[in-house]
């Protein structure tokens, strides 16, 4: 009678060890999902990319391109083909980025005296809302500001806005 | 005499079953830690780019950036209103 007893309780033993075998490796595999299914954030160096190609494409050597002008003013033809001229794709059915660029006079540095746009305009009010504080399902805002000389040696200073949309893929 | 021997009996199967239900319930406990952790962890990491080697960011005193070198070239060729230029320039970035 004894020992019939004894082997009753290794037998329940042995089908909880199996129980909390599958438990752990159920936590284990849940720890392992959740840490590489959450994105990496990489919308700020995108928006670094892109300022950095929009200036390239813009100044050389601290000298505005000459496509940027038509004799002595700024090239409506530079502002609508601007994509092409800088080698920048953005998907015209879902824009995921928005470049502006615009020109000030160093006389003048409250308004622009041209500007340049393209991509998905809508996220500029987000960039507004994010001025004192960052919001992570917001697109990511990147203001790069730089001086260049014209054609005839005249002071023109820049500002580029580059927002990354990207929402989806970046954050969870 | 009998009866005796069943009693001892019953005191040492219970305390296999308090071992297990407590070591399940550590087991439980560590493992809803440790998902907390890890999820945690899962926020707060970050892609290690070194920004300076490709030149994204303006570097400490003495080097330059990728936009910043480009304004340091505009300045070597026409230096006027260098400092209203230079105020407009490092006011409001943001980023």
């Amino acid at each position: 009678m004894k020992n019939l007893n004894k082997r009753g309780a290794d037998k329940i033993i042995s089908v909880y060890w199996f129980g909390i075998l599958v438990l752990v490796a159920g936590g284990i595999f849940l720890m392992v999902y959740t840490f590489y299914n959450h994105p990496y954030d990489v919308r700020g160096l995108e928006a670094k990319i892109m300022a950095n190609k929009v200036a390239d494409c813009l100044s050389k050597q601290g000298m505005l391109e000459s496509d940027v002008f038509s004799n002595g003013n700024f090239n409506e033809d530079f502002k609508n083909n601007f994509l092409d001229k800088c080698n920048i794709i953005i998907d015209a059915n879902d824009p995921q980025y928005y470049v502006k660029v615009g020109f000030f006079s160093v006389e003048d540095l409250s308004k622009s005296v041209f500007e340049i746009d393209a991509g998905n305009k809508n996220w500029v009010v987000d960039c507004d809302v994010q001025e004192d504080e960052e919001h992570e399902k917001l697109p990511e805002c990147l203001e790069k500001r730089l001086y260049a000389l014209g054609d005839s040696g005249e002071q023109h200073l820049i500002k580029i806005l580059s927002i990354v949309g990207k929402v989806e893929e970046n954050v969870k | 005499m009998l009866s005796r021997d069943f009693r001892k009996n019953k005191i040492g199967q219970l305390s296999d079953a308090m071992t297990w239900i407590v070591a399940t319930i550590v087991i439980v406990v560590i493992l809803v830690i440790f998902f907390y952790a890890s999820s945690v962890l899962a926020e707060i990491k970050d892609l290690e780019v070194d920004s300076k080697i490709l030149f994204l960011d303006k570097q400490k005193t003495g080097e330059v950036g990728w936009i910043k070198e480009k304004t340091n070239f505009a300045f070597k060729l026409n230096k006027d209103n260098e400092e209203k230029i230079n105020n407009w320039l490092e006011e409001n970035e943001k980023s």
